[in-house]
């Protein structure tokens, strides 16, 4: 295992523990955010290619 | 406004073409970053680091393009831009300080982040933030009093200083971030993930060299800034390099996850969640602060506003047809009298000879004062440079380099201070610390000036005058007022041969000013060195 030098075990298996688990339960709200984000990038950076002229 | 009419009013062909390589390579980067956002989201959206990175890449890749600079001039769009680059600015050092484990190292970093969100919201605020001159403290409006008729010039340097200190934070937050990453691989990372991000860990880095080795000259360099033959070299040669740089993050990032197996590993995320949330709230407030100083600081004129006034022209030529405006009071036209400049041979020598008696009187009057007040000075310094030339030539560049450059970073540094003072609402005492910064600055530049401008020239007149002296009329070479007065006129003989005058004229400002800076050096040492016996 690469993930090494662990200060405070307990507490950071129990945050890392957690995020898993908020991404991993909400996986697909967290995929409409993102996807949501990707679109507006894209979007705007889209926008932007004409303004450019 | 668009970027062509920027630079030309009459575009031709070939500013087409560049703007067109532009576009090209910007469309070519986002693509790149896109996809490789993308794929890593698409692979492992269970894990914070990389939902953390897959965002950034996106944001940044789109933040860069100089396509969202001119889109963000638009009013209804300069939200959406907004957001993309505040988000892609901070995510991207987030990146740098927590890559690959989600710790932040050093922990200084962490400190850094929080400086660095809160200086973009500053950034982003600044530009609604407008002060008055009545707001001004008094030695500030008399300030602006003296220098309202550069108004022009003065809004040219605000806008450079704005944009070089931009440049110089953003390279220095980002320094710090090549930094972090680099003492993480070093001192930080275990050999299994040395090998999984040595490729990122590269790619970021030329990506940073990539984006501020083009950016910054075209932005800081007056020349590459305006149409020309340089500009376009520029952008021919270094867009296409500085995109290739610049396409090594997402490559390496992609091909380390795919081939290296990185995060395939179980990794440790501590703090990703808890600076994530820290993100988002700051990048509320951010919007909540631009938001609400627009509502304030905005000036609305309403659609049956009339005007009653008496409007004045005064114009050289005949514009009467011009004039458009039917304010209530009328218009009075004037033709203005200026007289023709003059042009002849005559009128140039007179104005050429009357540049140097004044220069001469200039001299004369301060070197009678120094003699009088502190003759073992001048007399020292020029001791100094005549024992010591070269090195005192070599200190007075470094002196004369170093000194504008600490000046313009003090200036940044007070800018910034203020900035940041204004955002957190305490408005006074970010006017108190303009206000007694730049009188400071003024005070020390002015003097750093008179010293540069008159000082060093006193002390090789002086070591002129005294060598003459010497030879000639050796008796009277304690006299140190015929001394140095014999010594300027000598001086500003050569001075106003053409083109050597100006050379004498460097050399004179550089060994002089060394000269005093060897001097001042040895005497503090020599003060140490009786202060420390033994």
């Amino acid at each position: 295992m690469a993930s090494s030098r662990i200060s405070k075990p307990g507490g950071r298996e129990f945050v890392h523990r957690l995020s898993s688990l908020f991404l991993r339960r909400h996986a697909w709200f967290v995929r409409i955010v993102w996807g949501a984000l990707f679109l507006f990038t894209l979007v705007v950076f889209t926008v932007s290619v004409p303004f450019f002229f | 406004m668009n970027a062509l009419r920027q630079i030309d009013p009459v575009p031709s062909l070939f500013d087409y073409y560049l703007v067109w390589h532009t576009i090209v390579l910007s469309i070519i980067t986002m693509l790149a970053y896109a996809v490789a956002a993308g794929a890593i989201f698409w692979h492992r959206s269970d894990d914070w680091m990389a939902v953390l990175i897959s965002t950034a890449l996106l944001m940044t890749g789109a933040a860069a393009s100089p396509t969202l600079e001119i889109l963000g001039r638009q009013p209804a769009w300069f939200w959406p831009v907004a957001v993309v680059q505040g988000l892609g600015l901070v995510l991207v050092l987030f990146v740098f300080y927590l890559f690959p484990d989600g710790r932040f190292v050093p922990r200084w970093s962490r400190s850094l982040a929080l400086l660095w969100i809160g200086w973009l919201v500053a950034w982003a605020v600044m530009p609604s933030l407008t002060v008055e001159k009545g707001d001004l403290p008094l030695a500030l409006r008399y300030l602006s009093f003296l220098v309202s008729s550069l108004t022009h010039t003065l809004d040219a340097v605000r806008y450079y200083l704005r944009i070089s200190s931009l440049l110089l934070v953003m390279l220095g937050w980002f320094g710090s971030g090549v930094f972090a990453q680099i003492y993480r691989f070093e001192y930080v990372s275990t050999p299994i993930q040395r090998q999984q991000t040595k490729w990122v860990v590269f790619g970021l880095i030329l990506g940073v060299v990539g984006y501020f080795a083009y950016r910054g000259p075209l932005l800081l360099f007056p020349g590459l800034a305006h149409r020309g033959t340089p500009r376009t070299l520029f952008i021919l040669i270094g867009e296409p390099i500085s995109i290739l740089l610049m396409l090594l993050p997402p490559l390496s990032m992609g091909l380390s996850m795919l081939r290296r197996r990185l995060w395939v590993i179980d990794p440790i995320i501590q703090s990703t969640l808890v600076y994530g949330t820290l993100t988002g709230g700051l990048a509320l407030i951010y919007l909540g602060g631009v938001f609400l100083f627009q509502l304030l600081f905005r000036t609305d004129v309403q659609e049956d506003a009339a005007d009653f006034g008496l409007l004045l022209y005064v114009s050289a030529v005949e514009q009467v047809e011009a004039i458009q405006a039917a304010p209530g009071g009328g218009v009075v036209y004037q033709m203005s009298e200026e007289p023709a400049e003059r042009t002849d041979f005559a009128w140039g020598a007179g104005q050429w000879l009357l540049t140097r008696v004044r220069d001469l009187i200039t001299l004369l009057v301060i070197g009678a004062l120094v003699v009088w007040r502190m003759p073992a000075v001048l007399r020292r310094t020029a001791d100094t440079a005549r024992a010591r030339p070269l090195a005192s030539a070599g200190r007075g560049v470094v002196l004369l380099v170093g000194g504008w450059l600490g000046a313009l970073a003090l200036a940044v540094l007070i800018v910034v201070v203020g900035i940041m003072l204004g955002v957190i609402t305490l408005g006074q005492l970010s006017l108190a610390t303009l206000g007694v910064g730049f009188s400071g600055l003024t005070l020390a530049l002015f003097l750093f000036w008179l010293l540069g401008a008159y000082g060093s020239k006193l002390v090789v007149s002086y070591l002129v005058g005294d060598w003459l002296f010497r030879r000639i009329l050796p008796r009277y070479a304690d006299r140190h007022v015929w001394v140095l007065g014999v010594g300027i006129l000598f001086y500003m003989g050569a001075r106003s041969i053409p083109v050597l005058g100006w050379l004498v004229g460097l050399a004179a400002t550089l060994v002089g000013l060394g000269a005093g800076w060897l001097l001042y050096r040895e005497t503090r040492q020599g003060a140490v060195e009786l202060a420390q016996p033994g």
